[in-house]
């Protein structure tokens, strides 16, 4: 059972995570896209009872593959944070504590929509840096999809992408993927409490679905996404 | 004069009235105002039209013709009394024609009373004024009544009832609406203890339990009156011309088009019931295709409909002014209108009670008889009609299941006491209490509710930032006012799904459709609604502005809630008539009809008789098919399917997609199952069954659907501000996003456990399937391999609902399948089968 795909693209080497994330290995850099942290304070105030336990949750994944992958550089593209949350108090301090476990990594972000709501919150990470574009090296970490300008290669969240899946005896399922296509890629959100958007995938894009604790490889046509 | 000699009076005004108008009152009408003058109340009932709305109504007026004179306001600008009578139905629809019928003896009796409706339909303006003081006589719905105990100050304003009557009862028993009108009488009973309170209700095959459920704690003193015998009903049904050729399934099929023409040209009127709204356009706009100069004098009702275009309807069936009328229920409920000559059923009726219901709207002269005439849609609703007949002669009418302890209608019930004038939890518990639904509500249970909607549950305690109600004093109030309005949007939403309101530019409301459809359109798209052919011009928010289509055609939408299970008595019914068939017994025209198809499906397998169990095993290209017939009606197929796809799954990792019908069901996997555990009946066993229920249950996740109506009753999921809707798809927080995180991060949480509960009761009562499962056991099974999808199997095959169960790991079962690229593939017809017609089902 595969809990990691690997893809080349430009001669960089990338990681796909089925904890819906991504690890470009040659910058040591972990790439996570909607987070949605937060997403069940805001439906609180809203008069949802939503359990406890999501936000550690999400917080607790990503710590996972900090000490696992050990990054230079956890960029967060886009939808960090779900929407404005009141005082928060305990979610600040939930999100600093997290922050000191991991004070050694440089936290960057690419805005999303739905961070200019939160903006007040957004302190408590204690970001290294916040674009609305982040060039590296042959990349472009963009949060909505962008037409591309150059040869580079874009890389973008904000659709929560998913794919529908059918087998023999009429099995159906859904589930949350990448999908890498000629000029451009789109991550997985990362967030538990995240809804998800159903692609139509073209030809000639990979696609690599997470079921459950696995990433598996299902490109039509039966190319690999490595 | 002594009280006795003062009723006298006044029931023999009541009589004149009667007679002014050539008509003779029933000796349950006279019981039934008896019984309200001794102050009791109870259960009326009796089929449609037959008099049920005057036998509760003459009681309150002899009541107020009984006051001295001079206790009765007598100048027409003294204020007319506070509130008397209120009057509850189901549909907002009916609310106008019962307003109009009680309108016109209040003005021949010359009572100072006022009279009003309020449903959703009413305008803002009449809600305010209402909210400042309520007519004599309001006629509401259960969700608009509950909007009224929303408002601080209800309890004087409810204080001077006498009468409530809960109009339709059979229709809201067995429904969570049912449970908000249990609750709302407990509340109006603590307030005014010497109300009467009067049911409405079609027999049933439980009235008595009916009583039982609409009186709560004060069920002994009840009193249970039977309207006039039913009339005779003659149920006949309409043939195809060739059998060869009738479709195997679907239930939109218009293949008896003609001869639904040729019925209704052989009479003045006709009611023409359908199932769903959807068969109703259909319907509608091929017989308008097929007669054109009927244009104006057909027309088209049902419950999506805007109140004018349907009040129209309603005043012009009183006319004789349509020669046929398209309806669904929203018609076979209601006040008395002019009967019609004639009713046609298309498809099955599924159920006893309803056909009878159908049947009353024709034909009401006294010892007139009912006529209902059947045109099935596909071939096996032809015996379900030879089965219903049989039923009705046997004198066989179904039970309803009244509901029992939904903790979401409480939740949302707590919240609405919460906006009025608040309450205290010790008290209120004892009132709910003294409902059928909650009389066994533990105190564990009713605090979890309490705190679920005050601190937002168990696990949310120390959460300031969830906040619904505030407890001060000891009184429960809501926090703010955006709860209070957020709350007031969703007190209407346990029947509907978020609904797109279609005008025309000029601001003609033409009715709603769910919002599901509108999403499937786009602009210049023409579809069908309200028997018009309208484009689509712009979505505005929540309205879909249209104009009229130059085009013929477009699609129909479809509404939820549209599928009706067969019920069980006509489940027995079915067994009994193909038991006939195998004996060879073709006594009814339906069954000689059918013979070609009984033969093929002899054939290519058997007929299944008394004491056999049919299973039919195929390979086709999908998979391996193992279909099983119990005919127990598709909520018992569900469950079933559920546990035996469990047991088969449970030694090796199988992965099954199931579907059912009313007749059967269908196992489907990639891999061959295995045939041996039916054979030696093992599968059957009732060891350890309640466990299997349960897993099962998990396996195929169905409480899952079952969490989507509780989370929008609940107030977790939020429909949308007028004016300012967000899109459905949009709403924040989607049940199964909740559901999901709900499982697992606070699994005891007893909404989920209330999903689980109401599959249980709905699909997996342990009794019902016990007997199934014994049934099975002791059955003869005969495991037919079959070549092709017989004339039995066909209709389960096509069947695009499916839940699926499986032991097998989730990547193992991905890496077997295929991205889909293309949005759904066509169900292909079995070689040598006629076509399904198009619509294989919801």
């Amino acid at each position: 059972m595969a809990t990691h795909l690997t893809k080349t693209i430009a001669g960089q080497t990338l990681a796909l995570f089925a904890q819906r994330a991504l690890l470009w290995q040659e910058a040591r850099l972990l790439v996570v896209a909607d987070a949605h942290l937060g997403k069940a304070q805001v439906l609180r105030r809203q008069g949802v009872p939503m359990p406890t336990g999501t936000t550690a949750g999400d917080l607790a994944r990503l710590s996972a593959l900090i000490r696992r992958w050990d990054p230079q550089t956890l960029l967060f593209l886009g939808d960090l944070l779900h929407g404005p949350m009141g005082s928060g108090e305990r979610f600040a301090k939930q999100i600093r504590r997290w922050r000191r476990r991991h004070a050694r990594t440089r936290l960057m972000l690419v805005s999303g929509n739905h961070d200019r709501a939160a903006a007040a919150q957004l302190q408590h990470f204690e970001l290294d840096g916040q674009t609305q574009v982040h060039i590296q090296g042959p990349f472009r970490f963009t949060h909505q999809p962008v037409a591309a300008e150059d040869d580079r290669y874009g890389i973008a969240g904000h659709l929560h992408p998913a794919v529908s899946l059918r087998g023999p005896g009429r099995q159906r399922e859904t589930l949350a993927c990448f999908c890498f296509g000629r000029r451009r890629a789109l991550l997985p959100a990362f967030g538990n409490t995240t809804g998800r958007y159903i692609l139509r995938p073209q030809p000639g894009d990979a696609i690599a679905a997470i079921a459950g604790d696995a990433i598996v490889d299902v490109t039509p046509g039966g190319q690999t996404a490595g | 004069m002594h009280a006795k000699a003062v009723q006298q009076k006044a029931l023999l005004q009541v009589e004149d009235w009667f007679h002014r108008r050539q008509w003779q009152p029933f000796a349950f009408q006279r019981q039934a105002w008896d019984a309200h003058l001794q102050g009791e109340s109870g259960l009326i009932h009796a089929p449609t039209g037959i008099g049920k709305t005057y036998a509760a109504w003459f009681g309150a007026v002899a009541q107020a013709l009984c006051r001295a004179p001079q206790e009765r306001p007598g100048s027409p600008t003294d204020p007319a009394p506070p509130l008397h009578v209120l009057w509850i139905t189901p549909l907002r629809a009916l609310a106008a024609d019962i307003l109009a019928a009680l309108s016109e003896t209040v003005t021949a009796f010359r009572l100072p009373w006022t009279l009003a409706s309020r449903t959703g339909d009413s305008s803002a303006r009449v809600k305010r004024q209402q909210r400042e003081r309520l007519p004599t006589v309001l006629i509401t719905t259960p969700e608009s009544l509950h909007l009224l105990l929303s408002y601080p100050g209800a309890r004087q304003r409810f204080e001077a009832l006498q009468l409530i009557v809960v109009d339709e009862w059979h229709e809201l028993l067995g429904s969570k609406r049912g449970v908000q009108v249990e609750l709302a009488l407990a509340r109006l009973r603590t307030w005014q203890t010497t109300v009467r309170i009067w049911g409405l209700s079609a027999t049933l095959g439980n009235t008595a339990l009916a009583m039982a459920v609409l009186l709560g704690a004060d069920a002994e003193r009840g009193r249970l009156i039977a309207g006039q015998a039913p009339r005779d009903v003659r149920i006949e049904a309409l043939f195809p011309d060739a059998v060869e050729r009738f479709p195997w399934s679907g239930h939109l099929g218009l293949r008896l088009l003609p001869q639904v023409i040729e019925t209704i040209e052989k009479a003045a009127t006709t009611l023409v019931f359908t199932n769903t709204r959807s068969q109703t356009e259909i319907w509608f706009q091929a017989l308008l295709e097929a007669r054109p100069h009927w244009a104006g004098a057909l027309a088209l009702h049902h419950g999506s409909l805007a109140r004018k275009e349907r009040q129209t309807v309603e005043a012009g069936l009183g006319t004789g002014r349509y020669r046929a009328v398209v309806c669904t229920s929203s018609l076979d409920l209601g006040v008395d209108f002019a009967p019609v000559d004639q009713v046609v059923q298309i498809g099955s009726p599924k159920g006893i009670a309803r056909l009878l219901q159908r049947a009353g709207r024709s034909g009401h002269q006294p010892g007139a008889i009912s006529r209902l005439i059947c045109a099935p849609t596909n071939l096996l609703e032809l015996l379900e009609v030879a089965a219903a007949r049989w039923a009705v002669q046997a004198g066989q009418i179904e039970p309803r299941r009244p509901v029992v302890l939904p903790l979401d209608v409480l939740a949302q019930y707590l919240v609405t006491l919460a906006l009025g004038d608040g309450f205290r939890a010790p008290q209120l518990l004892t009132e709910v209490r003294r409902t059928y639904a909650f009389q066994t509500l533990s105190d564990d249970m009713y605090a979890w509710v309490l705190a679920f909607v005050s601190s937002g549950g168990a696990s949310l305690k120390a959460y300031p930032d969830f906040h619904k109600l505030t407890r001060r004093g000891g009184i429960y109030t809501a926090a703010n006012r955006r709860v209070a309005q957020r709350h007031r949007m969703q007190i209407g939403t346990i029947t509907s799904d978020a609904a797109v309101l279609v005008k025309f530019r000029n601001g003609r409301r033409l009715g709603t459709v769910e919002e599901r459809f509108v999403a499937r359109l786009k602009p210049g798209d023409v579809f069908v609604f309200g028997g018009r052919l309208l484009q689509y011009v712009r979505l505005k928010e929540m309205t879909l502005f249209v104009k009229r289509a130059s085009r013929q055609k477009g699609p129909i939408p479809q509404w939820l809630g549209g599928r009706m299970p067969l019920s069980t008595h006509l489940s027995a019914a079915l067994r009994t008539q193909f038991d006939a068939l195998k004996r060879g017994n073709h006594d009814t025209a339906e069954s000689k009809a059918l013979q070609p198809i009984l033969d093929l499906q002899a054939r290519w397998s058997i007929l299944p008789g008394e004491g056999e169990l049919l299973i039919e095993v195929w390979r086709s290209r999908e998979g391996h098919h193992l279909f099983i017939f119990p005919f127990e009606g598709h909520l018992v197929h569900e469950g079933l399917g559920a546990l035996l796809a469990y047991r088969l799954s449970r030694p090796t990792p199988l992965t099954l997609s199931i579907a059912v019908n009313d007749y059967g069901l269908e196992l489907l996997s990639d891999q061959a199952i295995p045939t041996a555990p039916f054979a030696d009946g093992t599968i059957f066993g009732e060891a350890n069954l309640v466990d299997d229920i349960l897993a099962s249950l998990n396996a195929a996740e169905m409480g899952r659907r079952q969490f989507r109506e509780i989370a929008r009753v609940a107030g977790l999921v939020f429909p949308g501000y007028p004016g300012r809707p967000k899109s459905h798809a949009q709403v924040h927080a989607s049940s199964s996003l909740l559901y999901n995180v709900f499982q697992r991060y606070e699994p005891d949480n007893l909404l989920l456990e209330q999903a689980k509960r109401e599959v249980l009761a709905g699909q997996l009562a342990v009794d019902r399937l016990a007997d199934c499962l014994r049934r099975m056991a002791t059955a003869r099974v005969r495991i037919m391999e079959t070549g092709q999808a017989t004339p039995l199997a066909f209709p389960i095959l096509v069947n695009r609902l499916r839940t699926r169960v499986s032991s097998e790991k989730l990547v193992d079962r991905v890496k077997r399948m295929q991205v889909r690229l293309e949005k759904k593939a066509d169900v292909a017809s079995p070689p040598d089968q006629p076509v399904a017609n198009g619509h294989t089902s919801d």
